[in-house]
């Protein structure tokens, strides 16, 4: 072998081993971590937000911001059933507040939240005709099951009514009053009372001409009551008071002066009446309904006085919604096209003009709009400690009377799980056009921390006077 | 004579040699076996014995009670991965609920400790963040959570820090090399951190050298009442290499 072949042969050894330890290294590495590994799993990790929540409890009834159940939080501000206030002017209500999350609130506080006044319901016609409320009414209650959103409604307790503001001299209720006009109503009962009335006076009281009523009878009838210088009424042959929502129109209609026609369509269909039904007296003049300028009341009429088939009660007992006077006489089809509308939004067009034009629009499906300002009524707030934090911040509140008016934003003390509201009038003398209205504002019991918060709205409830 | 013949009395003169040497290495061993008797000597190498290294890992959440990838026993290690810590990386557990803009700080502490030197230690968020109520409290409320289920991930807030002090460096929800913000970002979430992937914690992990991590979260201060009683929960794993 040549000498430089055997060189070349020793070189070409010394890499080949050295290779080979560098591979049996190399491998000796992969076995260490290439098959070895530590892992933990952290599996609990979990991060959690607490909650605020509140509540409040009148009369044993309570209120809590959101629902007792899992994904209920959504805004936190609950509308309350109760009030705060208790109806009779005069007395004290307690209210119980927990804080019921597992946050403790930075602040709590109450607050009203618009107006005190006589409490009101909206004509939404441009006429404005609004009716203070009076006696017991419940706002926000389920109304017509045909609408398929927002279906509120307004609550008649068997006393209580709304007195419009509009009368005399205004056109549409100036002498002699409505003599071709339709009224549209839907109502649910299950007893005998006064859907709507037309009288002379303002109030309850004190008319001496009364006609333009609709009511249902003590056997559940459906009757329109009108006084062309005589008895006139219409009844339906089938009973209503099944506690069903019905909707009932009565288009009444001048012909000449012997006759006009009254017709009642109940659901859309005509049930009573026929034409020249009504046989007028010479008197009447060609007039369907007694001549003076008046009032429209809802939810009482004075046909307990005078008609052959009279309510059991004056006032309505069950729920009323969408009162529309029209001073027109609806067609059967503008009849049957206002029954097939299925939302309020779309029965306000309806009666704006797309069906017919109205002149008085109540929807009865809100609460109640006070009435400004809030005469008569002031109000004192105490804790649970006993010290007082309206109208004054001191250890005890003064006796009445208060401080004129209810305007409230004040921090609750910590720790407070009670307050008393007490009422009394400011002037011992109330005007007699001002009893029984409802005086009511709405407060509002929130708590906050950070941009968490819990509230609760109390809205649905009033002083009477 | 031939060169064959003389070939032949060459072998025949190594055969002779070979017997004669034969005979004489027989007679050499009888003669000493005669005079030593019964003595030997032997080397048994009772200490031959090849062993693997331990890679082993323990975590420790705010000075509790560690979690070992495998227990502290004879034959403990099999698969080395231990899913049932339960520990939890955002606070105490079960969490009691926090209120927004409450920054919660946890320390975690990560040793080695095996005998081996780990290549890398790395942190794997897992991809999925779940979200469920919290368990019923007390009171007349204990059942209320909220609706947010789907967006509450992002409104818990986190920021992953290795190590304490000036020398810290933000791992996840500010500027690597210093530390993380004082402040906490609505841009790095436990959604966003789901989808981020893993984060080398350190390489070279010497055995017993602890590494520490801080993990900082809170309730968005931007969170809505919606957001009130849920609970946000994302693994993740610690592992080397």
């Amino acid at each position: 072998m040549p000498k430089t072949s055997c060189y070349l042969y020793k070189v070409f050894l010394t890499l080949a081993t050295l290779t080979g330890v560098i591979v049996a290294v190399s491998n000796l590495a992969n076995v260490a971590f290439g098959n070895f590994f530590a892992e933990i799993m952290t599996t609990s990790n979990s991060f959690s937000a607490s909650t605020l929540l509140l509540q409040d409890s009148i009369n044993l009834i309570n209120c809590d911001s959101s629902p007792n159940m899992q994904n209920s939080i959504t805004t936190n501000v609950a509308q309350c059933s109760t009030y705060p206030l208790s109806s009779t002017v005069g007395s004290s209500q307690n209210v119980a507040i927990t804080n019921t999350g597992s946050l403790n609130p930075a602040t709590l506080t109450l607050a009203t939240t618009n107006t005190c006044g006589v409490q009101q319901i909206l004509d939404t016609t441009s006429n404005a005709n609004n009716g203070l409320i009076e006696g017991n009414v419940n706002f926000q209650n389920p109304g017509p099951t045909k609408f398929t959103d927002n279906p509120y409604s307004l609550y008649f307790t068997g006393n209580g009514w709304a007195e419009t503001l509009l009368g005399p001299p205004n056109a549409f209720y100036a002498n002699p009053g409505p003599q071709t006009f339709s009224i549209a109503a839907w109502f649910k009962t299950t007893t005998s009372g006064s859907i709507i009335g037309f009288t002379n006076a303002q109030p309850n009281t004190g008319q001496s001409m009364w006609d333009r009523q609709l009511w249902v009878d003590s056997t559940g009838h459906l009757v329109f009551g009108l006084y062309p210088n005589q008895i006139y009424e219409l009844k339906t042959p089938n009973a209503y008071n099944d506690g069903l929502w019905h909707f009932v129109v009565v288009t009444v209609q001048p012909v000449n002066r012997g006759s006009a026609t009254v017709l009642i369509y109940v659901d859309g269909k005509l049930i009573a009446g026929a034409p020249k039904d009504e046989k007028l007296p010479r008197g009447a003049n060609g007039h369907p309904a007694q001549v003076y300028g008046g009032w429209w009341h809802l939810g009482w009429s004075n046909a307990i006085h005078g008609w052959p088939d009279p309510p059991s009660n004056a006032y309505f007992t069950g729920s009323l919604a969408h009162i529309t006077i029209f001073p027109s006489v609806l067609s059967a089809t503008q009849v049957t096209e206002l029954y097939q509308q299925s939302s309020p939004a779309s029965y306000l067009q309806a009666v704006n003009g797309t069906i017919a034009q109205s002149n008085s629009y109540w929807p009865l499906t809100s609460v109640g709009i006070p009435f400004s300002p809030c005469f008569y009524v002031a109000l004192a707030i105490s804790t649970n400690t006993g010290s007082c934090i309206y109208p004054t911040s001191s250890s005890l509140c003064p006796n009445p009377p208060y401080i004129g008016g209810i305007s409230v934003n004040v921090l609750i003390p910590q720790n407070t799980t009670s307050l008393t509201f007490t009422t009394a009038l400011i002037n011992t003398t109330i005007p007699a056009n001002c009893i029984n209205l409802h005086v009511s504002v709405a407060f509002l019991l929130s708590e906050q921390l950070g941009s968490f918060n819990a509230g609760l709205v109390h809205n649905l409830g009033y002083v009477i006077l | 004579m031939t060169k064959e013949r003389l070939e032949g009395q060459r072998k025949k003169m190594r055969l002779g040699a070979f017997i004669m040497a034969l005979l004489a290495t027989i007679a050499l061993g009888v003669s000493i076996y005669s005079a030593l008797g019964g003595f030997s000597a032997a080397i048994v190498n009772n200490g031959n014995s090849f062993s693997s290294g331990t890679l082993l890992l323990e975590e420790q959440v705010n000075g509790g009670t560690p979690c070992l990838s495998s227990p502290n026993v004879a034959n403990g290690i099999t698969t080395n991965i231990n899913s049932s810590c339960t520990s939890n990386d955002y606070g105490v557990n079960p969490n009691p609920g926090e209120s927004p803009g409450n920054v919660v700080s946890n320390t975690i502490v990560l040793t080695n400790t095996g005998t081996l030197t780990a290549p890398s230690m790395t942190l794997t968020p897992s991809t999925t963040c779940t979200v469920t109520g919290n368990p019923p409290g007390t009171g007349p409320n204990a059942l209320s959570t909220g609706s947010d289920t789907t967006g509450f991930c992002g409104k818990v807030d986190i920021q992953i820090q290795l190590g304490t002090g000036t020398t810290a460096s933000c791992l996840y929800g500010g500027a690597s090399g210093s530390p993380c913000p004082t402040t906490l970002s609505n841009t790095y979430t436990l959604a966003s951190l789901a989808t981020n992937g893993p984060i080398t914690l350190a390489t070279n992990v010497a055995p017993n050298s602890p590494i520490t991590v801080v993990i900082n979260v809170e309730l968005d201060p931007s969170a809505t009442n919606a957001d009130q009683g849920l609970t946000a929960t994302l693994p993740i794993t610690w592992s080397m290499p």
